[in-house]
């Protein structure tokens, strides 16, 4: 009778030395499942506390700017934003795009020039599968950029493989290949590795290099080191200082063989320190490096729906200096306003971003 | 090294997309497909918004930066 409903196929699954290893596997599985640990995060983000948040140089803009957001709806997220800016790298106008549900996010950004930036994002099914697509198509040749990544997101590692520029069109394959992992080893310390190949042009030989991660996360301050096997040593520092106020740190060490084979290497350093202030209606940022360029950027909330910013940043070396002033004015539909009231409990979408 | 950057100068002189009228011809059809490319994907999400988003926005507030 048993032989009836079992597959031709069984015996691959349950012969002694199969059965054996899954007994392994299972046992092991076990045993981490026991460890607690949590998701670290990407590899790419193991400074985000400090790159990301705590440091004024990502949100530095010079010029004039005005923007204006309208948000329709909230789940699936969906919302148009309007820019209009004088300034340097700045187009006059762009129109902007983005579209969150738990399935999907698409983003987009048209300037009056046609230079288009996009990205787009997939969860398949309702897995920790994510792929990530970006692109840009600039207005003149040579601004292109595609980039693909697949994410996977464990219960305590996240692993990526990511193609940028990939081609096969000139006779072989060019482009860079990136492979990311990233591993908590204990509830506080996570270690992880990049391994990156890249061949610009048929006519030059490919390289490939590694370089290491690690994160340690503690109650109120977080330390990441990552290190390149090319020479480069990059480290960060972040710290809670009390409820509304964060400090950090970043160094970057480069020692690499820069310029001609023949020379020395180049040794370089720059260390940034930064702290960011949230008030109740404001964040201000503040940052000072030690090249001798300091940054300062407030954004505060005006009344409503609007937000005023304001940046500068000198530069004591070189003697220049970049002032920026942005109003942002974010609109949402009526009804959905009071869609909004009426569910204060309602929970965002899960967007893959 | 040297004889690397000669053979690939040599190879760019001989390359057919650089110079000459085709190269036109090739630099006008990337542009429209540029201009393809730009003009789809932000009404695909426009479209994708304005059908998933519960209630529908109205189209003229979603477009015009004047209305408020």
């Amino acid at each position: 009778m048993a032989s009836t409903t079992e597959s031709p196929v069984a015996f691959l699954t349950k012969n002694p030395l199969v059965s054996g290893l899954s007994d392994v596997y299972n046992s092991f599985q076990e045993r981490r499942a026991k460890l607690g640990l949590s998701n670290p995060g990407n590899v790419e983000g193991v400074a985000r506390e400090v790159q990301r948040d705590v440091l004024a140089s990502g949100f530095m803009f010079s010029g004039i700017r005005a923007e204006i957001t309208k948000m329709t709806s909230a789940n699936p997220l969906f919302q148009v934003s309007h820019q209009f800016a004088l300034g340097e790298r700045m187009q006059p106008y762009s129109i902007a795009a983005m579209y969150g549900s738990n399935k999907m996010f698409a983003q987009g950004n048209l300037d009056n020039e046609g230079a288009l930036s996009g990205r787009f994002n997939w969860r398949w099914g309702n897995s920790s599968h994510i792929t990530k697509t970006q692109f840009n198509v600039g207005s003149e040749t040579g601004q292109d950029m595609t980039q693909f990544e697949h994410e996977y997101t464990g219960s305590d590692f996240t692993a990526s493989v990511k193609a940028v520029h990939a081609s096969l069109l000139d006779r072989g394959l060019t482009g860079i290949y990136i492979g990311q992992y990233l591993q908590s080893v204990t509830p506080k310390l996570a270690l992880g590795l990049e391994a990156l190949w890249q061949r610009a042009d048929m006519s030059q030989p490919p390289n490939a290099t590694v370089s290491y991660v690690a994160r340690y996360k503690s109650a109120d301050w977080i330390a990441s080191a990552q290190f390149q096997e090319m020479g480069g040593l990059q480290m960060t520092y972040w710290r809670r200082l009390s409820e509304r106020v964060q400090a950090g740190v970043d160094t970057t060490l480069s020692f690499a063989a820069s310029g001609g084979l023949m020379g020395p290497p180049q040794k370089e350093g720059i260390t940034t320190f930064g702290a960011k202030y949230d008030f109740r209606m404001s964040t201000f940022r503040a940052q000072i490096d030690t090249n001798g360029k300091m940054g300062v950027l407030l954004e505060k909330r005006v009344g409503g729906p609007v937000t005023m910013t304001f940046a500068a940043e000198v530069d004591h070396v070189t003697k220049q200096h970049k002032l920026g002033l942005g109003v942002s004015l974010e609109s949402t539909e009526q009804e959905f306003q009071e869609q909004q009231e009426a569910l204060p409990a309602q929970s965002g979408p899960n967007i893959p971003f | 090294m040297f004889a690397l950057s000669e053979e690939s100068k040599v190879r760019r002189l001989t390359d057919p997309r650089v110079g000459g009228s085709k190269a036109v011809n090739h630099e006008e059809q990337e542009r429209i497909t540029r201009i393809i490319d730009g003009a789809g994907y932000i009404p695909f999400i426009l479209y994708l918004g304005y059908t998933k988003s519960e209630p529908r926005p109205s189209i003229i507030r979603l477009l015009s930066p004047l209305s408020g």
